[in-house]
This record gives C-alpha cells, structure tokens and sequence, in this order.
C-alpha cells in the first residue's frame, strides 16, 4: 500500500515537471486525482453472485453485457475478472449464433 | 441399464431454430427423429424444452421469427455427427447449435442444477421488477416542483412522514 503511495507520487512529481514543459500537465493531473479516490471499486458479479452463472441461453444476462450497438462491454466498465469476461466472449458469441443477441444492434 | 453408464457416458445439448410457422406435428416428427437416433448411440434425452416462438435478432433465411427446441442428451460416438446431419437435410431447420457438456455427464445431477439456477434467475428478475416499481412509486409520490435534491434521503425522509 505505502509503495503504491510512493509510486504515486513520484508519478505526480514527474507530472508536474511535465506541466512545467507544458505538456499533458491536466491529463495527467485528472488521473492522478481519480486514482486517488474517486469511483467505486467494482466487483465481478459472476464471482460475488454463485448463483449468476453465464449461460449464452440467457437473453436477459446476454443483453445486459452486450452495448446498444452489439458490442461486447469490455471488461474496465462491467468489472468482470479475466476469467468470467473470457467466458462470457464466448456465450455471447454462442448466443449471437442463436440469433439471440444481435451481431450489429442489439435486436431487443 | 442407464444407470449403470451414466458416468461415462458424454453429454450434449443442442437447440434447434426451426421456422416460425412450422406446425407442431412437423416439430414433433423431428424431435421423434432425435431421439431414435439418440437411443442408436446409446444413450437418452435428457430434458428436452420448447421455448416457443421467438423473434430472432436478425434474419435467417428471411425469417424473422424463429421457433427454438432445445435438447439434452447422452450418446457414445457420432451422436452429434448424425443428428446435425438431419438437421442439415430438414429444410425447415433454420439454424442449430450444439455445445459439448461433459465428458462423464450426469443427467439427474444436470436436471437439478438446472432447475436450481432457473430458480435463481426467477428471484432476481422479480427482485429487479419490485426494485423498478418501487422507484416508480418514489417518483410519482414527489410532485415535480419540490423534488429534493439528495434523492434517496428525502425519500427516505418522506416515507416516514407518510
């Protein structure tokens, strides 16, 4: 945890220098601050909820993990592990085949 | 004698797109041809489901609605090989899907999960359904001018008045 710290603020230090130059000072300043403490830490519900199991024959579930134009939502918005988005790819996949989810739009 | 190769028997479950308005006896026959041949190869079906007609997300063969059967069963050897066959000669079949389940499949172990998971689906979708109307009821209790703006507390707040 302290090393993080420390990291982090070396990372600040380096930053500052930057804005100094004139360069990506507010960027960089916005994602430090977020790091800091803003947004919640999400949690992958396939692990919290044992019960939430994947299942490409699902619509709903495949749908709430599908974007309105048909893209699967990447894992930094869902919050899923690495495990469970990997499944998940490929239910979707599986569904999309069974004309359950669409390819392009989301066909609700 | 099921019982006996249960656990070494492997597991498959296919669901099947047949067209729209194609008539149950038609469905019937199909599901008939499945399952001789499911028991040629020795094994059985499983659970066998229809999930009615559905609209499809996109066009198959410019059908828009689809009806699906969806199928669990235990064969040895070439089960899949055979039924995707006659999948592919039945003109009426617009699409199908088979996933391999297990190796050593447990038909009742199966049915039991199954059912247990549906249950769960059923609990979180009527929990979802009594959280949005619960938020309709909060919404429609504040009249427009005088919505706070810390909405969960003043809802709270006026609950208790109430």
């Amino acid at each position: 945890m302290s090393a993080r710290m420390e990291r982090g603020e070396g990372r600040m230090g380096k930053e500052d220098r930057m804005d100094k130059d004139g360069r990506d000072g507010m960027d960089g300043d916005e994602r430090g601050g977020r790091r800091g403490g803003f947004g919640r830490r999400k949690v992958c519900r396939f692990c919290a909820d044992l019960e939430y199991v994947m299942d490409y024959k699902d619509v709903r579930m495949m749908q709430s993990y599908v974007s309105e134009h048909g893209h699967i939502v990447p894992r930094r918005i869902s919050g899923n592990c690495a495990s469970h988005q990997r499944k998940l790819t490929s239910a979707v996949k599986r569904a999309r085949n069974l004309a359950l989810v669409g390819f392009v739009s989301s066909g609700a | 004698m099921a019982n006996t190769t249960a656990g070494k028997i492997p597991g498959y479950e296919t669901t099947i797109i047949t067209r729209g308005e194609l008539s149950d006896d038609s469905l019937k026959a199909l599901q008939e041809r499945i399952k001789t041949i499911v028991g040629n190869f020795g094994g059985e079906i499983v659970t066998s489901e229809d999930w009615g007609s559905r609209k499809l997300a996109y066009t198959i063969q410019k059908e828009s609605r689809g009806r699906y059967t969806y199928a669990v069963y235990t064969g040895k050897g070439d089960v899949v090989a055979e039924i995707e066959r006659n999948l592919r000669i039945n003109e009426h079949v617009l699409r199908f899907l088979t996933v391999n389940l297990e190796k050593e499949f447990d038909g009742a172990a199966f049915v039991a999960r199954r059912a247990e998971l549906q249950a769960a689906a059923k609990k979180r979708d009527e929990e979802r359904e009594a959280r949005r109307e619960e938020r309709m009821a909060e919404r429609r209790s504040w009249s427009e001018d005088r919505r706070p703006r810390g909405g969960r507390d003043a809802a709270v707040e006026a609950s208790e008045e109430a």
